[in-house]
């Protein structure tokens, strides 16, 4: 599959992120397009998140160039993107409902004075529907399970309307049943043109749901189609000095069978 | 994919999309018990204020002058002036601190009721303004200090016998202005009470007179008997605190010096006063090798003592502080007077 | 005198009106700040600001006199909020940042005031507030004060909520992290300000904290917890000043209007508390049951 004719919504070239002096990230040159999604591979602390919180705005860009939707960043590029946590910084005693931490998506369309709208109602809604939720709607978060929270706060990121979500490691904890949900999702979103970023330990998944991978250490090692950054010398480059988990699944070059 | 949607918000009522009823309704429902609570937290207020419309408490009705006095001295004073003619409130007690003072709802209660306050003057009740305004008081303000030499803006002005017949006088003149009816009784009362400050001044003068001029030499807590020295020509070596104000802490260069001036004068006691704790009388006292007064030996200073005490009024307050110097000082103490007998 | 009577009827003298009105009027304020504290786990932070503001109350009580303690105490504010705002980006541990300020400022304050006039009685005033000889200047400045941090946290209502819950994500959808946290710092600085002639510098912590965590104890949902705390504050005001004029009046017993307030707010605390060791939190809405928080155990077929 090519998405060349989708439009690109991202775009860097030569980028860098640093936290105050240290640069945690660099080199990263690559496109993404609408309807795509992109796998960031990467030992802990190669610079995953940072990736995600540089295209989020949160970290500065400190080299390169970067385009989101095809201009720079602007104040309406916020509304545009939807963000899914590592969920281990949620606080589960907070008292709020499910269905308050999806409206909280919608916050930033309202901004202090308006009131919740029907269409915030509607797009919330649509979003617990969507993360088959809806049922749940009215408990406190923090007495949801690992797995439902995870899915809680993918609604809230899709109570936007996002044209781009960033998911970071939202397979974690997640049993198959929950996994292959979220797949699902990722599949139905990325069919309306919603591009997708998601930083993954797990090579299957990425193998199921990405079209392009960026393998990352600290620099940017690869960009490309799983077949053309996922082999052994890139990998190695990668992870060296790290234990990788393989199994017979991963390194698998179209054409070849496991190993 | 047939998912089953659990609707828990009440349908909207029919309505023009966004109208403002309808949003109202939203929050309304929504936030049901939020609503319910924020009403009968206000309905509980109004009911309080509204009631507070009500009666309030009424003072009694009285025929006699209400006086309220501030410090424990120029309450003695107002009593020994009053008698049986007229009532006398005071507002800081014994052994309360006069310059930290925070009027209770009683003390604003009587001095709202009251038709003279005495007060003793040079600014010693910093508090008071704000404790007229509060309590409404609409009454005259009688201030003992009126037309008494100050030295240094000092307040403690009640510790020279002589100054305390002044502020009895004007006390005794306020209340004749406020109740003339009864101005016979006050002055006879203040002609008899003057009578025995006289006796004491006098009795004061010939025991300190007993005591070489080098050997007059007071070490306080702070500074509060600066017209008593300059009255009997004693001399003032230093005080713990070099305040007019009970409150503060010594530096150390300021112990220091006091140590220095206490061994260079050959001063033979240092005094803690009644009202304040005796910790940094004892030490110094001890660095200085020298005795300490404290306790029941302490001075009345800023408060007279509490009822039943040794310093209960200010003429016994002042035999106290006169019988404990004299015995520092180590001469025999005259026989009191028959007026001041108690 | 009655109970009654020093619930109801006392509070029609002038000088009850005045310090109830300052009371309700913090107690929103607070009431509403409150619960953010609790929320963000900021007590510390709150009491860092306290003493930072003494300074200001004290440098400017000496300068200006009563008056001029709102000015000095609104710069010191300012300056605080700013600075533990601006110290909480490091990676230094926040508390010990915190309680460097905290000392320092405090310190400064005290020597302030020692090295001020003669009459450094007034220290016992700035501390521990005059509650019942609140002018009604005072009540005015208090009251604008207090309704300025109140707004404050209404325009920032929906931002500050979404930071609470979860920090990054906010700060993704284009909220600003450190101009919530000063927005919020100033707003606690400001009620720190506001409280000084009524409670004082000490209590005002009290005031702060106890409302935002009664409300957690008695309510699982978040709007409840705004009403609860507020009205809980006033509530407590009401019975304290009450208590305290009662107590005078009656028995004699002369205990300060801000103490006793603080002491009846306290009092509620433990109350709550304890009934809600009697009658826990349970998981009062949805169908999951909080023994089941863990476990995975939805059925997946409900997704598109």
């Amino acid at each position: 599959m090519t998405f060349s004719t989708a439009p690109a919504v991202l775009q860097l070239s030569g980028a860098a992120f640093a936290y105050g002096a240290d640069v945690a990230l660099d080199g990263v040159t690559l496109t993404v397009h609408a309807g795509e999604a992109l796998a960031l591979i990467g030992p802990n602390g190669s610079g995953k998140s940072t990736f995600l919180k540089g295209v989020l705005g949160i970290l500065p860009l400190t080299a390169g160039t970067l385009q989101i939707f095809g201009t720079d960043r602007t104040a309406d590029t916020a509304r545009s993107l939807g963000y899914l946590p590592q969920s281990d910084e949620v606080d589960p005693e907070f008292p709020v409902s499910l269905e308050q931490v999806v409206l909280m998506g919608r916050y930033r369309r309202l901004g202090w004075w308006r009131l919740p709208a029907r269409a915030d109602r509607a797009a919330a809604a649509e979003a617990l529907r969507v993360t088959g939720l809806t049922a749940l709607a009215k408990t406190r978060f923090g007495l949801l399970s690992g797995g439902q929270q995870q899915r809680g706060l993918l609604a809230r990121a899709l109570a936007a309307n996002p044209r781009m979500l960033l998911l970071d490691e939202p397979f974690n904890g997640l049993d198959q049943p929950n996994r292959d949900a979220l797949v699902e999702t990722i599949r139905e979103l990325k069919s309306h043109g919603v591009a997708v970023l998601i930083t993954t330990h797990d090579l299957v998944l990425a193998r199921d749901v990405c079209d392009t991978v960026l393998l990352v250490n600290g620099t940017q090692i690869a960009f490309g189609t799983l077949a053309d950054v996922l082999t052994l010398e890139n990998l190695q480059a990668a992870f060296s000095g790290v234990q990788v988990e393989v199994d017979e699944h991963t390194v698998v070059l179209p054409g070849h069978d496991g190993h | 994919m047939s998912v089953t949607m659990q609707d828990s918000t009440p349908p909207l009522p029919a309505a023009k999309r966004g109208s403002l009823p309808s949003r109202v309704w939203q929050v309304v429902s929504c936030n049901n018990r939020a609503i319910c609570i924020t009403t009968a937290v206000v309905a509980v207020v109004g009911t309080v204020l509204a009631l507070s419309g009500c009666a309030a408490p009424v003072p009694s009705a009285s025929t006699k002058l209400a006086v309220v006095a501030t410090t424990t001295q120029v309450a003695d004073f107002s009593r020994q002036i009053a008698g049986t003619t007229a009532t006398v409130t005071g507002l800081v007690q014994a052994n309360q601190s006069v310059h930290g003072f925070d009027p209770s709802a009683k003390n604003l209660l009587d001095l709202a009721a009251a038709d003279v306050l005495v007060t003793s003057g040079v600014d010693l009740e910093a508090w008071l303004k704000d404790a007229i305004d509060a309590s409404g008081f609409k009454g005259t303000v009688i201030d003992a200090s009126t037309g008494i030499t100050l030295i240094d803006n000092d307040p403690h002005l009640w510790t020279n016998p002589a100054n305390a017949t002044l502020m009895v006088q004007n006390i005794a003149a306020g209340f004749a202005a406020a109740a003339p009816e009864q101005a016979d009784a006050f002055q006879t009362n203040a002609v008899a009470y003057e009578t025995q400050l006289n006796a004491l001044d006098g009795w004061i003068s010939a025991n300190v007179e007993q005591v070489p001029l080098a050997e007059r030499l007071l070490v306080t807590n702070h500074d509060a008997f600066t017209y008593f020295y300059d009255a009997y020509d004693i001399t003032f070596v230093g005080s713990i605190i070099p305040s007019l104000d009970d409150n503060a802490e010594p530096s150390a260069a300021e112990l220091d010096r006091l140590i220095a001036a206490i061994k260079t004068t050959g001063a033979k006691a240092v005094f803690s006063e009644a009202s304040l704790s005796p910790k940094l009388a004892q030490t110094i006292a001890q660095e200085a090798g020298v005795a300490v007064y404290s306790g029941e030996d302490a001075l009345y200073s800023d408060s007279l003592g509490a009822a039943g005490s040794a310093g209960a009024t200010y003429i016994s307050a002042t035999i106290h502080n006169v019988t404990v110097l004299m015995d520092s000082w180590g001469y025999e103490l005259l026989p009191l007077p028959a007026t001041l007998s108690l | 005198m009655t109970v009654l009577d020093s619930l109801t009827s006392a509070f029609a003298l002038p000088f009850m009106g005045r310090a109830l009105m300052v009371l309700l009027v913090l107690s929103v304020a607070a009431g509403v700040i409150g619960v953010f504290i609790n929320l963000r786990g900021l007590e510390f932070l709150s009491d860092g600001l306290t003493h930072a503001v003494f300074p200001g109350i004290a440098a400017g009580f000496v300068v200006g006199g009563r008056d001029g303690l709102y000015v000095g105490a609104l710069i010191a504010a300012i300056a605080a909020a700013i600075v533990l705002t601006l110290l909480a980006n490091r990676k230094v541990s926040s508390d010990a940042t915190i309680a460097i300020v905290l000392t320092a400022m405090f310190s400064l304050g005290v020597i302030f005031v020692s090295r001020s006039s003669d009459f450094s009685g007034q220290l016992e005033s700035l501390l521990f507030g005059h509650l019942l000889t609140v002018t009604a200047t005072e009540v005015v400045i208090t009251s604008v004060v207090a309704v300025v941090a109140l707004l404050l946290m209404v325009v920032t209502f929906r931002g500050q909520l979404f930071l609470a819950f979860d920090r990054s994500a906010a700060h993704a959808a284009g909220y600003r992290p450190v101009v919530l946290n000063l927005t919020l710092n100033v707003a606690i600085a400001l009620v720190v300000v506001a409280a000084s002639s009524a409670v004082g510098n000490l209590l005002v912590l009290a005031v702060l904290i106890v409302p935002g965590a009664v409300a957690r104890l008695a309510a699982g949902r978040l709007s409840l917890l705004f009403v609860i705390s507020a009205g809980f504050a006033m509530l407590a005001s009401w019975i304290g000043l009450a208590a305290a004029f009662g107590l005078s009046v009656s028995a004699d017993v002369a205990i300060p209007g801000g103490a006793t307030v603080v002491l009846v707010f306290v009092l509620g605390y433990l109350v709550v508390l304890g009934w809600r060791a009697v009658r826990p939190i349970s998981s009062r809405s949805g169908p999951l049951r909080s023994s089941d928080s863990r476990a995975s155990r939805e059925p997946v077929d409900n997704h598109a």
